[in-house]
């Protein structure tokens, strides 16, 4: 069990990028291959962090390392 | 540079699993069995100070450096002591401890105020082991699902490491969990462990001669610890570009580029061509790089130097100099900027020591120095600012 109320987690990430994504096209349902983005574009960073971040968790989870 | 794209989107994920993120697959601290806690309570000046496993001894003043010198924070160890503090407020507070209390009339109280005032100055060396400021290693190794303005506050690893309520048995777990990570430490960071060591000797060496902190430096010692500082920050730079993970953010820094190696007739070198043009490589950087991805972990690396950069058809063109190892045309390759060697910094400032220790003005002798410039990285000049 969490000890973080991720739905306040995520109001407040959401209120602290609104600027930094203003522009960019970039929505919560973005597909997450940066592969399917120009290189150097936010949406690529975008997807880039999200897969980097999701595949860590996944590979932390089975105790892997990396 | 895309990085704050790309950090949101991980800030976004952790606020979504309620985890933290890891930025790095290497630990950037070791956590040492005989490592002393120390928080604050709250109250103006006091601490909670603990060895592992120990009852907290709550003090303030001379009593708290004689609670330090109980747990083994004095200057008759032979290895350095290792503290760990939850911010730098405790730094700052410890700081003005030891110069307080600096040559005190009790042996063991003047003793701990040495050790943690070299403690201290130690904070300023990224990488180190002997004092872990662990809000500031934190807020390096991992993302939270919280705003920026919030990873350099204690509470916020408290909840998202999910750490003990008590707050010495905690500051004990969140060095376990920043000190275990399963690839160890990068081995550009036994370099800043390995100073620690010596700059513990020398330091243990010049108290028993009767020096103390307190004491005006010489231009010699002012100039090797500033050129020490830079160096070690150097290390830790590129001791973080040694992390795959790392890399893969370092790629919307411009830290890393992502291109492909090509040959041409009549050139010796080789040229790597990259989407992004963001690139923080210039002619004249020392650049390492191998054949592969970001992640590949590989020892066939080649070392050599930009000769040239330019853009063409929209494209980064990095022209590199001849090397061993060098990508074939076509290679898909990953550089960075080659790592500092360790044994050539120990090598540059025992010359600088010796320049400056030298009898005699330059003025008065044949071999003029040259000025020599360099950056100073931003921790160091931080870290002075702090200390103005």
């Amino acid at each position: 069990m969490s000890a973080v109320d991720r739905a306040a987690a995520v109001r407040e990430v959401a209120a602290w990028s609104a600027p930094i994504l203003a522009g960019t096209g970039i929505a919560p349902d973005l597909p997450v291959d940066p592969g399917a983005h120009a290189a150097g574009s936010a949406a690529h960073a975008w997807a880039a962090g999200w897969r980097d971040a999701a595949l860590g968790t996944r590979i932390e989870t089975r105790g892997e390392g990396l | 540079m895309t990085v704050e794209i790309y950090d949101a989107a991980q800030r976004r994920f952790a606020a979504l699993t309620g985890r933290p993120v890891w930025r790095v697959a290497h630990a950037l601290i070791c956590s040492r069995p005989d490592a002393v806690a120390v928080r604050e309570t709250g109250h103006r000046g006091q601490v909670m100070i603990a060895r592992r496993g120990g009852s907290p001894v709550t003090a303030s003043g001379g009593e708290a450096l004689d609670a330090l010198a109980a747990t083994g924070v004095m200057m008759d160890r032979l290895n350095p002591p290792q503290v760990l503090v939850a911010d730098p407020a405790t730094v700052d507070l410890l700081a003005g401890l030891a110069r307080v209390h600096a040559g005190a009339d009790d042996p063991m109280r003047a003793s701990a105020a040495e050790a943690v005032a070299w403690c201290t100055e130690r904070a300023d060396f990224p990488g180190s082991s002997a004092l872990v400021d662990l809000t500031a290693v934190s807020a390096v190794a991992l993302v939270a699902g919280v705003a920026p303005s919030r990873d350099y506050v204690p509470a916020t690893w408290h909840a998202w490491l999910e750490l003990p309520a008590d707050r010495i048995a905690a500051t004990f777990a969140w060095a376990d969990v920043l000190a275990g990570r399963p690839s160890g430490m990068p081995a550009l960071l036994d370099a800043v462990l390995t100073d620690d060591a010596e700059s513990w000797e020398r330091r243990r060496e010049a108290v028993a001669g009767g020096w103390c902190h307190t004491m005006p430096e010489g231009l010699a010692h002012a100039a090797v610890g500033l050129r020490s500082r830079c160096d070690t920050a150097d290390l830790w730079e590129a001791a973080l570009l040694s992390d795959p993970k790392w890399r893969r953010r370092a790629v919307h820094t411009g830290h890393v580029v992502v291109g492909t190696a090509e040959r041409r007739t009549g050139v010796a070198g080789f040229l790597v061509t990259a989407d992004r043009l963001d690139a923080r490589m210039s002619a004249g950087t020392e650049i390492t790089g191998w054949t592969g991805d970001p992640d590949t972990e590989t020892f066939a690396r080649f070392f050599t130097a930009v000769r040239s950069a330019a853009v063409a058809d929209g494209r980064l063109v990095l022209t590199c100099d001849k090397c061993a190892r060098m990508p074939g045309h076509g290679d898909p390759v990953t550089i960075t900027v080659a790592p500092p060697s360790p044994q050539m910094q120990t090598s540059v400032r025992i010359n600088m020591w010796a320049k400056y220790k030298a009898r005699g003005s330059w003025i008065a002798r044949a071999d003029t120095p040259t000025l020599s410039r360099r950056d100073v990285p931003l921790e160091v000049m931080i870290a002075a600012a702090d200390d103005e």
